[in-house]
This record gives C-alpha cells, sequence and structure tokens, in this order.
C-alpha cells in the first residue's frame, strides 16, 4: 500500500445548537446540541474509493460538507495533500475548490431550473474567471461527453432530462474543474437499479482514467461495496468501523456492521434466512448518553459499553473497529 | 385456500391511462392478475412502469380524471369493482381492501393523537360488523350524508355498540382503548398505552409506518394492498418492517398486494413476483423461479445490474437507453428497444404471454416453443 495520503481528517467535530426554548431561555441553562459529527478521523489515499456508510442521522452527510469545505466544522482538522486547509478563506479556498468538489443527492434540488445545461456546468469555470463563452462551451461539451450525455444537451433544461440524466449533468459540474477529489453524496439513491448501474460504471470508468479520488457517501450497502476500495461505517456521528472492502464486509468486526450488513434484502428468495434483527430504533443524536452508541440496540451490550466509549482499535490488514469486545466477532464470517 | 372458488382478486386485460395535455399516458397496458386468499404478490418495477397506478386502480383510489380506466375489468371476491357505482366503493375499502403507503407521514393526519386515527378504523369495522355488511342493498354509510332513517340495520343495538338519543353510535371507549392497545402492540409496539397519546410527528418512520400497519389490520381487511411501504425508512428499520409483516402474513392470514422497486424487498416477502415494464406485466411466477429462472430479458437484466460483487469482480452489465415515452409507446414490445435478444418479430405486436408451467407466465417471444 502506498502512502500517498491524500485527504485526511483529524478529530473532526461538528455541533448543531438548537435554538433554545423559551422555558430554557427562562431558566438560562446552556442550548442543547446535535453532536452531528464527533471525533471522526478518516484518512483517504490519492487513487481511492473511501465509501462512507449510515443511516439517516449517522453525520454521513455532514461529514461530506464539511470534507468539500462547506460547511465550517466546530473543531477538527483537515490536511489536504499534506497542507492544513481548516482555516482557508478567500481566494485561497477558492483556489482550493479546484481540487475537491461535490456532487449532491438529489439530482432535481442541486440543479437550478431556470439555467440551460451550459451555464450549470460552466459556472465553475465562469467562477473560475473563465470569461469567454466559446471556451466554456468547448469545456462543457467535452466533460458532457465524459459523463455520457450527448453535446447537443448544452441548450436543455434540467426538467428535460430523466433522473440518470440529471446526475449526470450535477457529475459533469463537478468534473469540469479537473479536480483531484469528489465527494459523492448520496449520487445514486434517487435513481432506479438498471440506472445506478449505469452511473456506478460511470463513475468507476471516470475514476481509473483521471485518477480521481471519492468519497462515497450512501446507505446503499450494495452499491458502496461495488464501488469503493475501503469502507467506512458510521452511527450516530460516530465511526464504528473502517477496513478493506473486503474485509468489512465479509468480515466486519463490529456489531452494528454486522446488523446493517445482514439487514439488506438480497433478491434471492431462496436466501431467505433468519435475520439478526437490531430491536430499536436510531436513537437521537441531542445529548447522546455515556458509553458506546450503539450499547442501546447492540445484543451482545454488557455493562463495560454503557459506561465508557470504545476508541478506534486497530486489527489486521488496516481494520479498525471501535468496539470493547470486537475479537469475539473475529473469525466469524458472514453467512 | 379458495372458498366457492372466486379468487380473491382477478384483474383482466386491465387498460389504464392518463389524459394529458400532451397526450394520453397508458400506465397499464392489458394487465391480468389473480390472487388467492392467503397470498403475497411482488410487483417489482422501476419508477413510472405502471405498479403504483395498478395498486390505487383497486381500490377504486385513482383520480378520475385524469385517470381513466380504458378497458378491462377488476373483481374483487367476484364483484366487479368497476361497474361500482361511487357510493358503494368506500363499502370495499378498509375491511375489503386496505392500503399502505409509501410515505406514512402523508398518510397520517398531523393534528390528531394517534388513538384517534386508530379508532377511526375500528369504528368503521365495528359499524360495518354490525349490520352493515349484512344488508347490501343499505347504503353505505356516508359521513357527509343525514342520519339514516329509522328503520335503517344500523339502528339494531349490538353487544359492543349503542346509540344515543341522536341516534349516533356510541362506543364503548375503555373496549375500543383495549383494542386500539391490541392492534398497537400487534405491530411490536412497546408502551402502546404511551404512544396512543402522541401526535405523528412525535414518531420515526420506522414506528408511523407500523401505525400505518396497525391501521390496516385493525379492519381485518381481506386484501391489503402496499405500496412501497418500506422504501423510506432506514436499511435495519426496513428489516424490523418486513419481518414483523412476514409474521403478521402468518399470524392474521392476510393476502397482501405487495408493490416496490426494490428487487430484494420482494424477494423476503413475496411467494409470487410480477415483474412490470412500461405498463406491461412482463412476467409473473413463484418468486423462486423468476429469480433463479428469469425468462423475460428485461428481468433477467434487472436482476444482473443489482450490485452483488466488488470492482475487481468486473463492471456491471447494464441496460441501454431508457425507459421508452408512455405516450407514444413503440408497436410490438416495449422492450425491444433496450433487449439484447430483439427479432424481427417484437416489432409486430405486443408477444402473448406464454405458460411455462407452475404459473410461471412469460410475455416474450423468445419463450415461444421451438425458439431458441
Amino acid at each position: 500500500m502506498d502512502d500517498d495520503v491524500l485527504f485526511q481528517s483529524r478529530h473532526m467535530v461538528k455541533h448543531f445548537t438548537l435554538q433554545k426554548s423559551i422555558t430554557e431561555t427562562i431558566s438560562r441553562s446552556r442550548p442543547k446540541k446535535v453532536h452531528a459529527v464527533d471525533d471522526v478521523s478518516l484518512t483517504i489515499h490519492r487513487g481511492e474509493v473511501m465509501g462512507l456508510i449510515g443511516e439517516s442521522g449517522s453525520g454521513k452527510t455532514t461529514f461530506g460538507w464539511i470534507a468539500a469545505k462547506l460547511l465550517a466544522p466546530t473543531s477538527g482538522s483537515l490536511i489536504y495533500d499534506g497542507i492544513d486547509v481548516s482555516g482557508l478563506s478567500g481566494e485561497e479556498l477558492r483556489r482550493w475548490r479546484h481540487h475537491v468538489q461535490i456532487v449532491f443527492q438529489d439530482p432535481i434540488t442541486s440543479l437550478n431550473p431556470r439555467l440551460k445545461v451550459w451555464r450549470i456546468v460552466g459556472e465553475p469555470l465562469m467562477a473560475a474567471g473563465v470569461r469567454e463563452k466559446a471556451a466554456i462551451m468547448e469545456r462543457v461539451e467535452k466533460v458532457l461527453i465524459d459523463v455520457g450525455l450527448p453535446e447537443r444537451s448544452v441548450e436543455l433544461y434540467p426538467h428535460e432530462f430523466s433522473g440518470g440524466g440529471r446526475q449526470r449533468i450535477s457529475l459533469a459540474r463537478a468534473l469540469i474543474l479537473d479536480p483531484e477529489m469528489i465527494v459523492l453524496d448520496e449520487p445514486t439513491s434517487a435513481l432506479d437499479v438498471a440506472v445506478q448501474a449505469q452511473i456506478l460504471n460511470r463513475l468507476i470508468d471516470l475514476q481509473k482514467e483521471r485518477n480521481l479520488t471519492y468519497l462515497f457517501i450512501s446507505h446503499n450497502i450494495g452499491a458502496v461495496r461495488y464501488i469503493s476500495d475501503t469502507v467506512a461505517i458510521m452511527y450516530l456521528g460516530k465511526v464504528m468501523e473502517v477496513g478493506k472492502v473486503r474485509d468489512v464486509m465479509e468480515k466486519p468486526l463490529h456489531p452494528y456492521t454486522r446488523a446493517l450488513l445482514l439487514s439488506v434484502p438480497v433478491p434471492d428468495p431462496v436466501r431467505r434466512k433468519f435475520r439478526f434483527r437490531i430491536k430499536g430504533e436510531i436513537p437521537t443524536l441531542v445529548s447522546p448518553p455515556p458509553g458506546c452508541r450503539f450499547a442501546g440496540r447492540c445484543p451482545f451490550v454488557r455493562d463495560r459499553c454503557r459506561t465508557e466509549e470504545p476508541v478506534l482499535r486497530g486489527f489486521v490488514n488496516g481494520h479498525t473497529v471501535a468496539c470493547h469486545f470486537a475479537e469475539e466477532l473475529e473469525d466469524k464470517a458472514i453467512n | 385456500m379458495t372458498s366457492n372458488g372466486i379468487p380473491l382478486l382477478s384483474v383482466r386485460d386491465l387498460q389504464i391511462c392518463y389524459n394529458t395535455p400532451s397526450g394520453a399516458v397508458r400506465a397499464v397496458n392489458h394487465i391480468n392478475l389473480d390472487m388467492e386468499r392467503g397470498e403475497v404478490v411482488g410487483i417489482v418495477g422501476e419508477t413510472g412502469c405502471g405498479k403504483s397506478t395498478l395498486a390505487h386502480s383497486i381500490p377504486r383510489l385513482l383520480p378520475e380524471p385524469p385517470a381513466q380506466v380504458v378497458g378491462g375489468e377488476i373483481r374483487f371476491e367476484g364483484t366487479d369493482m368497476l361497474s361500482l357505482r361511487n357510493k358503494e366503493v368506500p363499502k370495499y375499502r378498509g375491511t375489503g381492501i386496505a392500503m399502505i403507503f409509501q410515505e406514512p407521514i402523508n398518510s397520517l393526519n398531523p393534528s390528531f393523537r394517534i388513538f384517534d386515527q386508530v379508532v377511526e378504523a375500528i369504528k368503521v369495522r365495528k359499524m360495518r360488523e354490525a349490520g352493515m355488511e349484512a344488508t347490501s342493498a343499505a347504503e353505505p354509510h356516508d359521513y357527509n350524508e343525514p342520519k339514516p332513517p329509522v328503520s335503517h340495520p344500523l339502528r339494531e343495538v349490538t353487544a359492543t355498540t349503542r346509540r344515543n338519543r341522536f341516534g349516533d353510535i356510541e362506543f364503548d371507549r375503555k373496549e375500543l382503548m383495549a383494542e386500539v392497545v391490541e392492534f398497537l402492540s400487534m405491530v411490536r409496539i412497546n408502551d402502546p398505552e404511551h404512544i396512543l397519546r402522541l401526535y405523528p410527528h412525535e414518531l420515526s418512520g420506522g414506528m408511523r409506518q407500523r401505525i400505518m400497519i396497525a391501521m390496516a389490520l385493525s379492519e381485518q381487511p381481506r386484501l391489503m394492498i402496499a405500496d412501497e411501504p418500506t422504501s423510506a425508512l432506514d436499511v435495519t428499520i426496513q428489516a424490523q418492517v418486513l419481518s414483523l409483516m412476514k409474521d403478521l402474513i402468518e399470524e392474521v392470514h392476510t393476502s397482501i398486494l405487495f408493490i416496490s422497486h426494490d428487487l430484494g424487498v420482494v424477494a423476503e416477502i413475496a411467494d409470487r413476483i410480477g415483474v412490470m415494464y412500461a405498463g406491461n406485466l412482463v412476467e409473473i411466477g413463484k418468486a423462486a423461479d423468476v429469480f433463479s429462472k428469469p425468462c423475460h430479458p428485461y428481468t433477467q437484466s434487472l436482476l444482473r445490474s443489482f450490485p452483488h460483487g466488488y470492482k475487481t469482480d468486473g463492471k456491471l452489465p447494464t441496460l441501454k437507453g431508457a425507459v421508452p415515452n408512455l405516450t407514444r409507446l413503440p408497436t410490438g414490445c416495449p422492450f425491444r428497444g433496450r433487449c439484447e435478444s430483439a427479432m424481427d418479430i417484437c416489432a409486430t405486436a405486443m408477444p402473448d404471454t406464454i405458460d411455462l408451467g407452475d404459473g410461471h407466465l412469460v410475455s416474450c417471444y423468445l419463450n415461444r416453443k421451438g425458439a431458441a
């Protein structure tokens, strides 16, 4: 494994402060905080695809926004290509954005319905200072072909495209500045399975052609398994497990990962199996309890889990897990 | 399980279109579907394939216009649903056919407590038990209509219902409360006494969907239609709701028509699976048959494009092109433009349904006897 680290987050924390209620204002109590991202440290190497899996409320999208510097973290630092970029602002930040781009989840709301495709896709170029329309058009047409859209799409509006087509426009907009890294925030969750397959293939082709680095955020485990080299599992703002995709998918060491993987419905009625069901709902992120965040739903919970928060511990092959009792799940492949 | 030989549901040659300014959108084309009692039938298809239109047409929930049933028939326990007068339709909803929708937050009223919403369904059932259904000649209860006349069968005092001096049915609140609690516990809600005092926004998505299931169950329907019931839920919650539904199928022996875009979800729950494409039911059969030996090229490519493996396992097979425009469907098989094995004959006419045995039906020329 080469040690060409491109992106690193160190102890990233993001708390959102809730508005105080009247009683809280009168009693001068401290405002409640949503712990969206809590002490997340992840490392992505150049040319690597990291999949970030989590259910709703796990903080995966918040982390993606922080990674693309669309959201300022409460604390923690972001190291990009060996340089601390946490404090960037103004012109420096604008130049840094050439390196990291983002594709949003919903291709309907993230594209301006009043603009033609060439304006949407060319906007990053304009922001970067390109003024001549001919130059913009040329690059827009080129990148549209790269994402698999016909050249004549430049004069169309987003509503004239299907869901898959719109997601391609979003992707073209992210690619036009020739970034090194793209944050993909649920790029396929609004798509049908056949269209999803097309987009996933295109993403992998682009990644190989341009040696791109992806942070692929999704709740779709099949898609993440297919596209990623490494995988991180988030739950309630914490990273539970990180490792090579095969290690995590075949030998998960965290009970949550195991439960998550076994919850995925498989299109094979013969394999309808006894489900490893986890009880309960995803708790709220407001003032989380001490100890392991998963303790309330974990089938293997012990007293220690409720008091002491587990830290990420290393196992073989860069596989790290935040569980006191991960050894007990070791050597047990799923299925 | 057929009692007196009448199937629970029989859809024959159903055609539905939406009349829009840009032409008629043919959402459902010549669909035949039969369901027996106690059966779980799954319908899968991509966005816009007409699966929800089909689901909504059975309890007559389609907005007409713009929707229009152009031809065919829907028989629920032998009753021709399409020829019913609008006034008669509600009689079949709820206790006959119950629906569970995709977004429980849109199906629950935000300004009423859970108790009031679940109890409404129970009241309807009780009123029907108290004589509504027995005399089918009587008009169904309509809340907008004046109070029923004195001789109306609803006036009969039964063990569980009484009437006040205005002629309204009075329910025993304690008894209703006990029933609500019973149905909420049936969908594995812990502490139902507390939950029923809450408003929908105070519950999570999984809880709300359980409430919807409890409401559908409380009417003891003979057919439940679930339109993407787990699509808005997280995967661990989806697994909980699915296994709950599986348990309930065993407990209450209801029949479910389960609509989903997710092949995995349908494989989990259905006895039989139908695959829809551009308004046509292209393949239907036992779940094991459809998944292990799919015979329609569309089913095959749908199953192949499901991401099973890793990047190193090679490219995901994809379908070329896009779903055809439903206002201008091509002649012949609607899938031929994207089909790898399209032949000349595919452009001439829609292929007939071919029976491959054991209830496995497929509409594709490739499966004709003697074809390659």
